[in-house]
């Protein structure tokens, strides 16, 4: 019993460290760089009267600080889903291929039909389709094999990002949708942006959610799952479609962007445990967090030059990577 | 009609994987209210044949009835209302309760998506933890288990589903000779005290003569050698056709012992 509450309590602190975290670095972000408001100033501009500073603000740094957040917890969640699917803690969107081959998509649908821009999440969801289905087809063998699907992931990563790359160059590298896109870096991000991703993104973390106890059950033996009368593929191919989808909604906007995917769900699981209900929530949270952190950093460290998010998230990421993997032996180490 | 005293009725069954024959033509009944074991050597089909009964494989001919209704009928979930397994290698998330994991021993009776909570399911999922003995048990988490405990824990967890019948692949494989002990006690409990049908896949000889009521022999090449009680149908040369070696079987008041070294 002491056990139990115990954990409830670390569970507990764990959200509340979370969600204060993103709710203050929310603010800090809207007050970092030149221009810098106060809150009543940023009060009375949203919701009194008119300020440019504020309206500046609304415009530029808004958009920014949203798409981070949502990208965040949608890479972060759909590495959940992946990792619950596969039932390989390796599984992330960008080591299986999924991100390179939605923003291969979403790259070539830019190059050729530039004004079919608000489309480009559908042409991502398509591209990253393509890439599970062929790293599941080419990787099952009668069963899934963990090593199989990881290493048809990096195959097909490495295939995809440099037919991206090739896209990029062939279009002269400077149609700045198509460049952005193979970037993942979110400087010039618009509200159009901000709306096109939250109408992709947030159906898809409440399904996600929704599927929270499929997923505890992918963490049993598939027969055992079957013994229990409940059709495992259908669940699995539910629950990998709504991970591509996540993936294919942030991928069209902010390119496509690894680690995260790899990174939050493993400490989520060291923070609120293997738990689905409570991890997919954590993990959406803290997938915004590290990624808003990250993009806050990028545009602040070496100022006036901004650093993209997928860059430090590369650093930051594969740092705390090292360190929680010596740390977790617990979880993965059996 | 016929089937009332039989469990499983296996009909000119047939499987093979890829092109290799492993089961053909098996014919066979698995009595009802019993303790039956299934034995043979390995790759002799009896965890092909217990795939094939579990529904994890289809038969390529033939079928499989269930009381009077053919498997191949019957979906996934009608099948979990009437018949639980305990795979072998069983796996969970370590941090999963020993209470949450028996409780999805209910899922067959759920919507997708729902918790099970009611009364009915909450009183099967304490009556399968007390059977099992694993009430003290029920806030741990199963990493922090020991194997006979934790095999407990997977009996309970089919408990849970209410059936009739309980199939189990190798109960004791990978326990220290304690606990193959208690959990087979706890399977012959099953039986005797609540009327639960068993079916399981057996290795050691002598267990499967203490704690069966029928046995099914298959040879290696997926036949039936023998099927019966086995303090009448175990001896020494069965055991020579099934094995392909030759063991002793000495008597011992009136218990069989098979000398197997």
């Amino acid at each position: 019993m002491t056990n139990q509450r115990k954990s409830t309590t670390k569970i507990t602190l764990s959200f509340l460290v979370v969600t204060i975290g993103l709710i203050a670095l929310f603010f800090l972000s809207i007050n970092l760089g030149s221009i810098q408001l106060t809150p009543l100033q940023l009060f009375r501009g949203l919701f009194v009267s008119f300020d440019p500073d504020v309206a500046t603000v609304y415009d530029l740094r808004f958009p920014r600080i949203l798409i981070s957040v949502m990208a965040g917890a949608s890479l972060a969640v759909a590495g959940v889903l992946f990792q619950a699917v596969l039932k390989n803690p390796l599984a992330d969107p960008g080591l299986l291929g999924i991100s390179s081959g939605a923003g291969f998509t979403a790259v070539l649908a830019a190059a050729i039909f530039p004004q079919l821009y608000f489309m480009a999440p559908v042409f991502s969801f398509l591209g990253g389709l393509l890439v599970f289905a062929m790293v599941y087809g080419l990787a099952w063998k009668g069963a899934l094999s963990p090593l199989r699907i990881i290493l048809m992931g990096i195959a097909m990563q490495a295939l995809f990002s440099g037919l991206s790359d090739a896209v990029s160059s062939m279009s002269g590298g400077n149609v700045s949708g198509v460049a952005s896109i193979v970037e993942g870096n979110i400087t010039m991000k618009t509200w159009k942006d901000v709306y096109l991703l939250f109408g992709v993104s947030l159906p898809g973390l409440i399904f996600a959610f929704l599927c929270a106890r499929w997923c505890n059950l992918c963490g049993l033996e598939d027969k055992t799952v079957r013994g229990l009368g409940v059709n495992i593929d259908v669940v699995r191919f539910v629950v990998s479609i709504t991970a591509v989808f996540l993936v294919g909604g942030c991928t069209a906007i902010v390119g496509p962007v690894s680690f995260i995917g790899l990174l939050i769900p493993h400490i989520g699981r060291i923070f609120v445990g293997s738990e689905h209900k409570l991890l997919i929530p954590f993990s959406a949270l803290a997938g915004g967090l590290l990624f808003l952190m990250a993009d806050t950093l990028g545009r602040t460290l070496i100022r006036p030059y901004e650093m993209n998010a997928s860059v430090i998230l590369s650093v930051v990421g594969g740092i705390a990577f090292i360190l929680l993997l010596r740390k977790s032996g617990g979880i993965y180490g059996k | 009609m016929e089937n009332n005293n039989t469990c499983f009725q296996v009909r000119n069954l047939s499987f093979g994987y890829d092109k290799k024959a492993v089961l053909k033509n098996l014919n066979l009944k698995i009595p009802k209210g019993k303790i039956t074991t299934l034995i043979g050597p390995n790759g002799c089909g009896k965890s092909t044949l217990f795939q094939l009964l579990t529904k994890n494989l289809t038969p390529s001919s033939g079928d499989i009835l269930l009381g009077n209704i053919p498997l191949n009928q019957m979906s996934l979930k009608e099948f979990a209302r009437r018949v639980a397994i305990v795979h072998q290698n069983n796996t969970a998330p370590g941090d999963l309760t020993v209470e949450n994991l028996v409780s999805y021993g209910r899922i067959p009776y759920t919507k997708m998506g729902r918790s099970p909570s009611s009364p009915e399911d909450q009183k099967l999922i304490e009556r399968a933890m007390k059977i099992t003995g694993i009430t003290g048990l029920r806030n741990r988490s199963i990493q922090n288990l020991s194997g006979g405990q934790r095999q407990r824990v997977w009996i309970a967890m089919a408990l849970a589903q209410g059936t009739r019948v309980l199939l189990l692949d190798e109960p004791t494989t990978y326990l220290d000779i304690r606990y193959q002990i208690q959990i087979l006690h706890l399977i012959r409990m099953l039986n005797r005290k609540c009327g639960i049908t068993i079916v399981m896949v057996l290795h050691d000889m002598n267990q499967t003569i203490q704690y069966s009521d029928e046995i099914i022999a298959l040879s290696s090449q997926g036949t039936v050698v023998a099927q019966g009680d086995p303090r009448e149908v175990v001896s020494s040369p069965m055991l020579e056709q099934v094995y392909n070696v030759h063991l002793d079987v000495i008597e011992h008041d009136t218990r069989k012992i098979v000398m197997n070294f």
